[in-house]
């Protein structure tokens, strides 16, 4: 059987994320080799109803996003879509620049980002997750159901994902060149 | 007790979004000159800010500061800057850019936010039970087990069947008991009726009831003399009951 089809056997059978690692183990292939089939399947579902997700090391199987309106029917429980400005200022700094820490979200937003955060959290939205660099700190991160919410397959298929990212960048080191002239 | 809430007059999320609102009414590009030009209402906005937080008011108060320094300098090109400050005014830049950036992609997660869910299988797995038989767990000890439960089951008893021999039959009963009663009733009121005395109503009922037996010719009834008692006996037989049934 072919690997993509044992990865989508696999990810069925387990019905929920499943991380890169686990799946070399499991099916007895090199990294590479199980991203490679990754991506064949991932084309493999286009105009089907499943799809995949990733999000960083971990994949899952979900419901297409074009069926998302018949499955919405389905599900009893009630999805409450509003964010509030706070919230979707700092879900947006998460998406496109995550994990970071919660100084350098206050730095972009210029105001304290404790308690919505913790909302975030609480929601489910975001994950916290240890910062390798500092100890004492943590580092926050879209969520793979945050990822699900917004109907994309992965991170990099958010609008302007790229760019974002690069002017972002661009700016930060616009200010270091000044800095450093002056 | 503190009010629960605070209520922003301009609903501003912080002071970046404060000046970049600022900036973007007057269609200006984010620099230096476009800063200067914003400072005055910047500093009008924090003004007319009530019950402001502590600390973002702190926030508002550096950028402030910062916008002031940029306003100085625009006004006065001769005005010598520390390291430091050029720093400051740099960074605000940079912070406005970043935050304006990210603003205006965060009107696309608005969109799709909630409206193509993908959605997870519902019905996770469980944990599975695993079979995992302990070691001593083999042919023989589970035949000797099955052996041994057979062993312990609860016996089927054989009750010993017993016939039910007739002793005596219904009619021979009735029998005895109307010759009982035919013959053998001589009693006195007092005891006839002390049963339910307890009533008076049940004496009176009583005496009512020897009454009727009287009319109906049943039994005789006499009384030797006033309030004594009241001796009742069977017409046909006037012998005592003595006699064993």
């Amino acid at each position: 059987m072919k690997l993509e089809s044992q990865i989508e056997a696999l990810l069925f059978w387990k019905a929920e994320p499943v991380s890169i690692k686990k799946l070399t183990t499991l099916l007895n292939k090199n990294e590479d080799e199980i991203k490679l089939a990754i991506a064949i399947l991932v084309e493999s579902l286009k105009e089907r109803g499943i799809t995949l997700i990733q999000l960083e090391n971990e994949v899952t199987l979900g419901t297409a996003k074009e069926a998302s309106d018949l499955i919405k029917t389905l599900t009893k429980e009630e999805l409450i879509k509003d964010l509030g400005k706070a919230g979707l200022e700092t879900l947006s700094i998460i998406l496109y620049q995550g994990p970071l820490s919660r100084a350098e979200i206050d730095y972009i937003r210029g105001v304290n980002s404790q308690f919505i955060l913790r909302n975030l959290l609480v929601r489910g939205l975001i994950e916290r997750v240890d910062n390798p660099k500092d100890q004492r700190s943590f580092l926050y991160k879209p969520s793979l159901e945050l990822i699900s919410y917004l109907g994309i397959s992965k991170i990099e298929d958010l609008p302007e994902f790229e760019l974002v990212k690069k002017d972002i960048e661009n700016f930060k080191n616009k200010t270091d060149e000044q800095g450093n002239q002056d | 007790m503190p009010p629960a809430f605070t209520i922003k007059t301009p609903a501003f999320e912080g002071p970046l979004d404060l000046l970049l609102n600022l900036v973007e009414k007057k269609k200006l590009f984010i620099n230096d000159i476009a800063l200067s030009k914003v400072t005055d209402d910047f500093i009008v906005h924090i003004q007319n800010f009530e019950a402001m937080p502590i600390g973002d008011s702190a926030q508002f108060i550096l950028i402030a500061s910062t916008l002031l320094l940029i306003k100085s300098k625009s006004l006065l090109p001769s005005l010598a800057l520390t390291e430091e400050e050029e720093e400051g005014i740099h960074d605000l830049e940079t912070r406005l850019k970043i935050y304006k950036r990210i603003k205006d992609a965060s009107n696309s997660i608005q969109e799709m936010f909630g409206e193509q869910i993908i959605f997870a299988q519902s019905q996770s797995r469980s944990i599975e039970p695993v079979f995992s038989p302990h070691q001593s767990m083999n042919l023989l000890s589970l035949a000797q087990s099955i052996k041994d439960i057979i062993k312990s089951l609860p016996k089927k008893e054989n009750i010993p069947k017993a016939v039910i021999r007739k002793v005596i039959s219904l009619e021979e009963t009735i029998d005895n008991l109307t010759k009982r009663i035919t013959q053998g009733l001589r009693m006195k009121f007092s005891e006839f009726s002390s049963a339910h005395k307890e009533e008076k109503v049940n004496v009176i009922v009583s005496f009512l009831a020897m009454l009727e037996l009287v009319k109906q010719g049943i039994i005789n009834v006499s009384q030797e003399n006033n309030y004594g008692d009241i001796h009742m006996e069977s017409k046909e037989v006037g012998v005592p009951r003595y006699d064993v049934v």
